[in-house]
C-alpha cells in the first residue's frame, strides 16, 4: 500500500457518504464495464493477465478506487464515483497501451479524452492479431443475427447499430426514451447469450 | 460486409452494451445482486473497507508523527519564550491548553490527535513563531 495523495481529505468525505449497498452496485457496473471495454483484448497485448499481473479486471478497478481512497486522483466534484473511476479506467487502460505499442500501431492507438461521446468508443487496437480479430467480429456478427432473427425489435435495433447509429440516434429514429435503447440492448445480449456462443463471442 | 466494417459494428455493439450498462437503474442492479450473490462484488467490498482502514491509519501515523515532530520543536524553544509571544488575553484565552502543553507525557501525546482543542493550540504557538521569527525565539 503507498502513500496518500493530496486529494485525500476530500476524497475521504465524499467516500463517508456512500453505503455499501450504492459502493456493490459501483463495483458491478465497473466490472462490465471494464469486461465491455477490453472485449477481446485480454488474450494478447496489453490487457492479458501476464502484462498485467493480475486478472485484467480486477488490475483496472483495484488501480481506479485505489487512487480515489489514497487521494491520487482528484474525484471532481462535477462527477459520482462511478463516473469518475470509469474515467480513470479508461485513462489507464489507455496508458497500459501505450506502454506496450510499437510505434507503428501508435498512430492508430485509441487516446482518452475526458469527452462524454467518447466514454463508451472501445475502438479495436491495430496490432498483430489483426486478422484473428477481424474474423472472430465477423464470426460474432452471423453468431449474433441467427440469434435475434425471429425479434423483429432486435433486427431493427442490429441494423441501426450496423449503420453506426449512437444511443441518441437510435432513440430517436425509433421515437423512444433512450432508457427503452439500453432494454433492447439487453435484451440483444441476453437472447445472443442464451444460444451459448463460444466464449470469446459471449456479450 | 468487409473486416473493417465487421470490427466497427462489433465496437459500435459493445459501446452501446457499456452505456446500457451505466445507465442500468440502480435498483435493478441491487436486485440482480441480491438475487445472485456475485464474489467479485463482495470481495471488492471487502477489500474497500480495509484500504480505508490502512489508508486511514497511515494518515494518523503521519499526523501524529508531525506533531512530534512540532512538540519537540517547542520545547527546544522553551515554554516561558513561547508564552512571552503571547498577548494577555491570549494568555488568559489559552490558560488551560498551556498547562496542558506544559505537562503533556507520552501518553498524552499518544492521544493528542483527539484534543482539537490542544492542537490548535500547537499551531497558534507555531504561527507566533514564525511571525516572530529570529527575533526573540532562537
Amino acid at each position: 500500500m503507498g502513500t496518500t495523495g493530496k486529494y485525500f481529505e476530500t476524497n475521504c468525505i465524499k467516500l463517508n457518504s456512500i453505503n455499501e449497498d450504492t459502493l456493490r452496485i459501483i463495483i458491478s457496473k465497473c466490472k462490465e464495464f471494464i469486461e465491455k471495454r477490453l472485449f477481446q483484448k485480454t488474450l494478447y497485448g496489453a490487457h492479458t493477465a501476464t502484462n498485467l499481473g493480475d486478472d485484467p479486471v480486477s488490475y483496472y478497478y483495484e488501480d481506479a478506487i485505489d487512487a480515489i481512497i489514497s487521494g491520487r486522483w482528484e474525484w471532481q466534484d462535477k462527477f459520482d464515483l462511478l463516473e469518475q473511476l470509469i474515467r480513470i479506467i479508461n485513462s489507464k487502460i489507455t496508458k497500459e497501451v501505450d506502454k506496450t505499442q510499437t510505434a507503428k500501431a501508435q498512430s492508430l492507438q485509441i487516446k482518452f479524452t475526458d469527452n462524454e461521446d467518447d466514454l463508451f468508443n472501445c475502438e479495436i487496437q491495430n496490432d498483430s492479431e489483426e486478422n484473428e480479430q477481424k474474423l472472430l467480429c465477423e464470426k460474432q456478427i452471423e453468431f449474433i443475427e441467427n440469434a435475434i432473427k425471429d425479434n423483429k425489435n432486435l433486427v431493427e435495433l442490429f441494423d441501426l447499430i450496423k449503420a453506426g447509429y449512437k444511443r441518441r440516434e437510435i432513440a430517436e429514429y425509433l421515437g423512444i426514451e433512450p432508457k427503452r435503447v439500453d432494454k433492447l440492448t439487453e435484451q440483444l445480449k441476453e437472447k445472443v447469450n442464451k444460444l451459448k456462443p463460444p466464449k470469446n463471442q459471449e456479450l | 460486409m468487409s473486416n473493417s466494417s465487421a470490427k466497427q459494428i462489433i465496437c459500435n455493439l459493445y459501446g452501446l452494451l457499456m452505456e446500457a450498462n451505466i445507465n442500468k437503474p440502480d435498483v435493478e442492479v441491487l436486485t440482480d445482486l441480491n438475487m445472485m450473490k456475485n464474489d467479485f462484488v463482495e470481495y471488492q467490498l471487502a477489500k474497500f473497507k480495509q484500504s480505508r482502514t490502512k489508508y486511514n491509519a497511515v494518515v494518523q501515523r503521519n499526523k501524529f508523527s508531525e506533531i512530534q515532530l512540532q512538540l519537540n520543536r517547542l520545547r527546544e524553544v522553551g515554554y516561558e519564550k513561547i508564552l512571552a509571544l503571547f498577548t494577555p488575553q491570549e494568555k488568559l484565552q489559552y490558560q488551560s491548553c498551556y498547562n496542558k502543553f506544559k505537562e503533556l507525557t507520552d501518553a498524552d501525546e499518544k492521544s493528542i490527535l483527539q484534543d482539537t482543542e490542544l492542537l490548535l493550540f500547537i499551531k497558534k504557538i507555531k504561527e507566533k513563531i514564525e511571525d516572530n521569527d529570529d527575533a526573540s525565539i532562537s
